[in-house]
């Protein structure tokens, strides 16, 4: 099944929602989703994985923290998305110095900030885990994966740092095949952002009638 | 030989509460006039290749748009449908007619596909080839006397044409990737498609062509020999009407840079007028000529909703004022369209002050047709944070575009008590309350005021010289909303000025404010947060389109 970078865009943002991120986040998630389906990636997979490793466990703890040149969560595994917006919110001190993220969830949702970081500090921003070398820039990205790439799961290591290198490519994809079950994952986490069907709701929340013969 | 006078764009503060945007106009801006200007110049030709309706009004039919580098098709459907479903709603599973519009000529493997999924439109599933999905249900009363009028050989009654204004009105039209159409981004860089909406105006612009053509087929069907034409000045004068509810609300809100360079685009037309020093005699008689019209479509505006007879008897009372005023006032110099907006300001209801607004463009094409190019959103990195900015800047942003409403008590039931949320019964967007349903934890982020109140209190523990990143990094729950407040650096009309979560909250004021922007016209609340409108009425069809008639079709001719 085919869809369009805006369905993604949206699917996504409310799964996100509904595995327990604030809007902010969420939006996040959506534009991150759409990013990496534009280039090719299964964006939708990626998040879909995110949502479900983290479903019901307290967030917070999967932020980054950083400590001696290095970030962790102060739990378990770190997620992207947290990891991502610090990356893009933090952009102009990769300038100081590379960083290195440890015991990361879906590294592939790093990209899209990475892009972001990009843009806002005016350089190419290189990623770099496991057999996979990436460079952003504002005129796109760079990808290169070797046979031992690791593209989904947790990596135990990353690398972020300013590169000399140009991103070559732009987006190429306008739509988006994820598998039905990824698709099915991320309605059933936009679901729990749907209020239920009451008759009240059903009456009063929309101020129209039922019906409409005139 | 004094200098030449430089008018600033009206404030924020001024333009952006929620009254004064739910009385705002057409304009020549709209994106309506947009279309039918830019189809007669470009000599766009119009066909219609399939008309296959059988007896019963069932069947499809295939209308053609050949622009000089694509040609686009609306696919309609017509189906027979019992009035027992009829409905507007989001949850309706039936129309009478359902529409995609195609991206080219469809082959008969497309139709075929499409008839499989248009007729149930969110239940199905549209491609990469289409680019708007719609439906419209038929006005049923004046759809009954019209079908039975042409058949026994008369035209309808003009009154009744005037009182409802349409024989069928769309209750949705999707675009921009939803269901799985053509995303925005394949064919925004298209020049008839860079203005906002052209598609959607598009199909409905088609869609009307349908509905006459499929009303006479009727009449013929019941009439046989005995049926006439309906009279293409009586044609001309029926819409497409529209009925909108809460699921358009949400588009100004989240969509801020889009709507704040809709809004820009105006008050620089405005502005741009209001520094006009001496208009020549046809820019006068222009203006004059279009007021009296605008007078004509008043008294064509009915609607029995409380509210709405207040604003138009409001309406009514600026256009007397108006009128009187215009007896003695000088428009020949010393600019008089800043003098009229000043004079309206101190005398005239927003609906009025509006309503010259919109007047006041229309003599200058010249000055105001281009800014359209500035009304579509392609500044992808409006969406990025900047965590670099300063805590103390975050501050003043607050405060010079939210300062209104720091002081409101968010606490406060009357200031709170409306939530905005989507039902799981097909995705219904609706509007609860927050008191008397258990609707908190599904909340949509549709309240940028109390949200930013709230992200303001929260920055109090922050020195000034801290940056944004580390706030957010303390408060990942403020995100959404310091994105918002870094838009507003560039984006001065990115922002409601209003509370649209308290118990006085009028959603047809936000309904209001992008309808007119389409060029919708006589809007009709069926309650606080349900609007009927019409779009297109008195435009003319694809075979009598000119450049003479393609813009100002909106003003009813005056009577004779």
């Amino acid at each position: 099944m085919s869809y369009s970078l805006n369905e993604v865009e949206a699917t996504a943002k409310k799964a996100a929602r509904g595995g327990g991120y604030g809007w902010g986040h969420a939006e996040e998630a959506g534009k991150a989703a759409r990013w990496l389906c534009s280039f090719g990636f299964d964006g939708c997979k990626a998040l879909a994985s995110v949502l479900r490793t983290f479903d019901g466990c307290n967030l917070r703890t999967r932020y980054p923290v950083s400590g001696s040149g290095e970030w962790r969560a102060s739990s378990d595994v770190m997620c992207p998305l947290y990891a991502g917006t610090l990356v893009s919110d933090t952009a102009d001190k990769l300038n100081e110095g590379p960083l290195t993220l440890r015991s990361v969830a879906e590294p592939l949702l790093l990209l899209p900030f990475a892009y972001a970081a990009a843009r806002l500090i005016h350089k190419a921003v290189a990623v770099e885990w496991q057999g996979v070398s990436a460079v952003c820039s504002s005129s796109g990205l760079n990808w290169t994966a070797d046979n031992s790439a690791q593209l989904f799961g947790v990596v135990e290591r990353v690398g972020v740092s300013i590169s000399n290198a140009e991103g070559i490519t732009g987006p190429s994809c306008s739509r988006a095949s994820p598998m039905e079950e990824t698709w099915s994952s991320l309605l059933a986490f936009a679901h729990r952002t749907y209020a239920p069907a009451t008759e009240e709701s059903r009456l009063l929340g929309a101020g129209a009638g039922t019906s409409d013969n005139d | 030989m004094g200098q030449h006078r430089t008018i600033p764009l009206r404030e924020p503060s001024k333009v952006m509460r929620l009254s004064r945007l739910g009385s705002l106009h057409q304009c020549r801006l709209s994106f309506m006039r947009t279309l039918t200007r830019r189809m007669a110049r470009e000599n766009w030709v119009f066909a219609r290749p399939v008309f296959k309706i059988d007896n019963k009004g069932v069947g499809y039919a295939v209308y053609t748009a050949k622009a000089p580098e694509h040609t686009y098709s609306l696919v309609a459907f017509a189906h027979d449908l019992p009035d027992e479903l009829r409905s507007d709603r989001v949850i309706a599973e039936a129309w009478d007619s359902t529409f995609a519009l195609f991206d080219g000529i469809p082959t008969p493997d497309d139709i075929d596909r499409l008839s499989r999924n248009v007729p149930y439109q969110e239940a199905g599933r549209i491609s990469e080839k289409e680019l708007s999905l719609s439906r419209a249900n038929r006005s049923v009363r004046l759809w009954a006397h019209v079908v039975e009028a042409l058949s026994r050989g008369r035209q309808p009654d003009p009154d009744m044409i005037d009182s409802v204004g349409y024989l069928m009105r769309t209750t949705a039209v999707y675009g921009s990737g939803k269901f799985g159409a053509a995303d925005r981004d394949v064919i925004a860089n298209r020049s008839e498609m860079h203005a906002p909406f052209q598609a959607e105006m598009l199909s409905v612009y088609l869609t009307r062509t349908f509905v006459r053509d499929l009303v006479q087929h009727m009449a013929n069907v019941a009439g046989g020999n005995k049926a006439v034409s309906l009279d293409p000045d009586i044609a001309r004068k029926l819409g497409i009407g529209n009925s909108t509810g809460l699921g358009m609300a949400p588009y100004i809100i989240n969509h801020p840079v889009i709507f704040n360079n809709w809004i820009q685009a105006r008050e620089t037309a405005i502005a741009r007028v209001r520094e006009v020093e001496t208009p020549t005699g046809e820019e006068r008689d222009m203006f004059l000529d279009l007021l009296r019209r605008s007078d004509v479509s008043v008294s064509n505006w009915h609607s029995e909703h409380p509210i709405q007879i207040r604003k138009l008897n409001d309406l009514k009372g600026d256009l007397k004022a108006i009128f009187d005023c215009m007896a003695t006032f000088d428009l020949s110099s010393d600019y008089p369209w800043d003098r009229l907006m000043g004079w309206a300001d101190s005398s005239l209801t927003e609906e009025g002050q509006e309503l010259i607004a919109s007047l006041i463009l229309e003599p200058y094409p010249d000055l105001v047709d281009e800014l359209s190019d500035t009304m579509s959103d392609s500044n992808t990195d409006a969406f990025l944070i900047n965590g670099a900015m300063p805590v103390g800047d975050v501050r003043s942003l607050i405060q010079a575009s939210f300062g209104w409403a720091l002081p409101i008590d968010w606490e406060n039931p009357e200031n709170c008590s409306r939530v905005w949320y989507v039902s799981e019964e097909k995705l219904e967007p609706r509007l609860g309350e927050r008191f008397e349903e258990d609707l908190d934890c599904f909340e949509q982020p549709l309240a940028p005021a109390r949200d930013v109140t709230a992200a303001y209190k929260a920055l109090e523990q922050y020195d000034d010289r801290c940056s944004v990143a580390e706030f957010l990094m303390n408060h990942p729950e403020h995100r959404h909303t310091i994105r918002r407040i870094q838009i507003s650096v560039f984006a001065p009309y990115s922002e409601i000025m209003d509370n649209t979560i308290s118990d006085k909250v009028l959603p047809i004021d936000m309904l209001r404010s992008k309808l007119s922007f389409f060029g919708a016209i006589h809007f009709d609340p069926r309650s606080d947060r349900w609007v009927r409108i019409c779009m297109y009425a008195g435009a003319p069809y694809p075979e009598e389109l000119t450049h003479l008639n393609a813009d100002r079709w909106v003003y009813p001719e005056l009577p004779a």
